[in-house]
């Protein structure tokens, strides 16, 4: 009877006064909201595909779309010296293929236009004197005007710059002297990721990102019920709010735990990311973050009665601050209110388990914090559901 | 064409829009909120990482390189492991983005000239941008450190930099921005998107269909809301950004205020295509999500476009959020005006046009 939607808007009085006395949790009730909620899903070959394909298609998706590898910057030089050691010193920053330069400059009036329209990330200047000053072992200054309007990557490409100039002082400075090497040398080892392949890097990372769409698409069912008035004929049958709610979350988490293996199955052999965890270990704690996912989308149900509303407080909530302070691509921050506002997010804590489970092979004892946490957002967004559940017309 | 239909059709909208007070909240405060919660929440430079320092020399030299590290913009020493598990340990949980690890004898060596130490990192690539950060940062403060024992610390080339159109490095001028621009495009897009599709969930759009309203009417009063509901959103941004932010106005709000009603047309049309395609606004909502993913991605702000492979510089030409965002940041940081611009705004007004044309006439077919 529960399989058709708004079937019951005229159900007898009778049946309505039954559910003041009726128990808290009958699973025969239970059963009846989560084969409703099925046959919704699977009545529209869209929404299934939508419900289940999203997950592992976004996944492959932004996989190609992360490709951080490479830290290339486009630079301008304005080479007022023109000497053998400056343009040995351009060489030397344009080795390796990471600092590209595309323009020489020749007047001060062609710099700003350059830095203006982006068309370059900064223009270095050398001055008049550089390989004079350089050779005769004073220091040589140049000056770089940085695009600046990008906080994250102007101080890496300063970094980067800096590097460079250092590594080419040393090999200038180094000859005549008494040392024949390099007093001190740094051996950089990377671990869990040795060549920084950021498929690898992203791929585990962007994982909990993509699966937050059962979340969405739970969200929007819930609302879907108010909107279209099918909630209206749930009032009049003995359903009550645990059966109700867990009927319709055990549909979507049952089908996002299919997402979660297909994505994986994406991880794994599309994009071969290492899986040093184990497999069981994935499927419960992956259980568990959907289970945080959608406990917070119930307890925001109440606010979230359209599914224009729901689309929103998704957006807003679980997806755009995954992306900037989930520690997906930026490091976490370690100021203490910064670092409040992303563990809010559940997010934040799953991208910390995915890469662990993929790319540390690590037990739980190493995560216990983001799992206890992702527990706690569980129950503790079941239980706001639970207690402020209204099963009344608003 | 009845310019007082299409007005009718977009007054019952706005009128459903505002008599939904959550959904009045929800696209024009909560987005506000928002902004200032990722502006506050990602107010940090990318640095500082939490080092964990293996000391076996415990002598003058090593504490040298040690306060060299600390002071670099890259870390901040925050343990001192007593051996090497624990330190494996602190990177294994996350603790410690990278662990250095200072060898015993390392005064000794140091101080026969002709012979060498080294000192080993070993980073956390699994966030791969993180691991490049710290073998950047550890090879600038081991080379400072060179310097240091060849006396030679006032040779070689010093880069003197300025940081133009941002000269504190604060990523507020960063975010803002950027975020604006996003706001404004989940906005739109978003609206747009629901529009058709809950007309046609709630049955009413059947209605629409038998009164003698047009297709074209109907497309425009349509699309009339979500543009109103966009402007509005960046006016209330614009002045949170400034007067909340300080963050300054470099160019000129009008030529911001063309831009952005240009690019705002092109997300609307957008989303109506989607809202067309749609059964129902589930399905609706998820095709914007993967919509959104792809145009984030491609957008320039994670990954520069220049950085991109070539295919996906090419496809990231014709998404107009990235043409938006270069847009937006460059009058309001930078100053740049038509002179500058024109190619952007050329890009999106063609976009916008061709997209138009295409969409009503996909959408006027699947409305019948």
């Amino acid at each position: 009877m529960l399989g058709k939607k708004s079937s019951a808007i005229s159900a007898p009085p009778a049946v309505k006064k039954a559910t003041a006395h009726s128990p808290l949790f009958v699973p025969r009730r239970f059963v009846a909201i989560l084969r409703k909620e099925y046959r919704h899903i699977f009545r529209d070959f869209r929404t299934l595909i939508l419900v289940i394909l999203a997950p592992p298609l976004l996944l492959l998706l932004m996989a190609y779309l992360f490709r951080l590898d490479a830290q290339r910057a486009v630079f301008a030089v304005w080479d007022l010296d023109d000497s053998t050691l400056s343009r040995r010193y351009i060489a030397a920053l344009t080795a390796d293929g990471d600092f590209q330069l595309t323009r020489s400059l020749t007047a001060e009036a062609d710099m700003e236009p350059l830095l203006q329209s982006g068309q370059v990330a900064f223009v270095l200047i050398i001055p008049s004197g550089f390989g004079n000053r350089l050779a005769g072992g004073r220091e040589a200054e140049v000056q770089a005007l940085v695009d600046a309007s990008d906080a994250i990557r102007a101080p890496q490409i300063l970094g980067q710059l800096e590097l460079r100039s250092a590594a080419f002082s040393q090999q200038v400075l180094l000859r005549g002297q008494e040392w024949r090497q390099s007093p001190l040398t740094l051996r950089s080892q990377v671990w869990y990721n040795p060549s920084l392949s950021s498929t690898v890097s992203m791929v585990p990372g962007l994982l909990p990102i993509v699966l937050t769409m059962p979340a969405l698409a739970f969200a929007l069912s819930l609302a879907r019920d108010r909107e279209l008035g099918s909630f209206e004929g749930l009032i009049a049958t003995p359903v009550r709010g645990a059966e109700y709610l867990l009927g319709k979350a055990l549909a979507y988490v049952s089908l996002g735990m299919i997402s979660v293996f297909l994505a994986w199955l994406v991880a794994v052999f599309w994009f071969a990311v290492p899986f040093r965890g184990s497999l069981v270990l994935y499927g419960a704690l992956a259980l568990l973050y959907l289970a945080a996912t959608i406990g917070i989308v119930m307890a925001l149900a109440r606010v979230a009665q359209t599914q224009q509303v729901a689309l929103f407080a998704i957006l807003i909530y679980f997806f755009v601050p995954s992306f900037f302070i989930g520690g997906l691509v930026l490091p976490l921050s370690r100021d203490p209110v910064q670092r409040l506002i992303s563990q809010a997010i559940p997010t934040t804590h799953f991208i910390l388990i995915t890469r662990s489970l993929f790319l540390k092979g690590l037990g739980p004892a190493d995560y216990a914090g983001p799992v206890i946490t992702l527990a706690v957002m569980a129950l503790g967004g079941l239980s706001i559901a639970l207690l402020t559940f209204r099963k009344r017309l608003q | 064409m009845n310019p007082a239909t299409v007005w009718a059709i977009a007054r019952k909208d706005l009128r459903q829009f505002f008599r939904d007070r959550t959904l009045v909240l929800f696209m024009l405060f909560v987005p506000l909120a928002q902004l200032v919660l990722l502006a506050v929440a990602t107010g940090h430079r990318a640095g500082n990482l939490p080092l964990a320092v293996l000391d076996q020399d415990h002598s003058a030299q090593s504490r040298a390189l040690i306060a060299l590290l600390d002071a670099s913009r890259t870390f901040e020493v925050t343990a001192y492991p007593d051996t090497w598990e624990a330190g494996v340990q602190l990177l294994d949980r996350g603790q410690a983005d990278a662990l250095i690890v200072i060898p015993e004898g390392l005064a000794a060596e140091l101080a026969v000239p002709g012979r060498g130490a080294t000192v080993q990192l070993v980073a956390d690539g699994s966030n791969n941008v993180v691991g490049a950060l710290a073998v950047a940062g550890a090879g600038q403060a081991v080379e400072r450190s060179v310097r240091q024992q060849l006396g030679a610390l006032s040779a070689g080339v010093r880069v003197q930099a300025q940081m133009r159109y941002n000269p504190t490095g604060s990523s507020k001028m960063q975010t803002i921005p950027s975020q604006l621009g996003f706001i404004i495009y989940q906005v739109t897009l978003g609206v747009a998107a629901l529009g058709l599709a809950r007309e046609r969930e709630l049955g009413t759009l059947e209605q629409l269909m038998v009164t003698p309203v047009r297709r074209t009417e109907l497309l425009l009063g349509k699309a009339i809301p979500p543009w109103m509901i966009g402007m509005l959103n960046f006016f209330l941004m614009q002045a949170v950004a400034r007067y909340f932010f300080a963050i300054p106005l470099e160019g000129s709000l009008l030529f911001l205020l063309a831009g952005t009603l240009v690019f705002t047309g092109v997300e609307i049309v957008w989303g109506m295509m989607i809202s067309a395609l749609a059964a129902n606004q589930q399905q609706a909502t998820l095709l914007v999500f993967i919509q959104a993913v792809v145009d984030v991605a491609l957008s320039g702000y994670i990954v520069p476009v220049n950085d991109m492979p070539p295919v996906l510089r090419a496809v990231a030409q014709v998404v107009p959020l990235h043409h938006y965002l270069v847009f937006v940041r460059s009058v309001m940081l930078k100053g740049a005006g038509l002179a500058v611009l024109w190619p952007r705004l050329a890009v999106m007004a063609g976009l916008g046009l061709l997209m138009g044309v295409l969409a009503t006439r996909f959408i006027a077919r699947r409305l019948d």
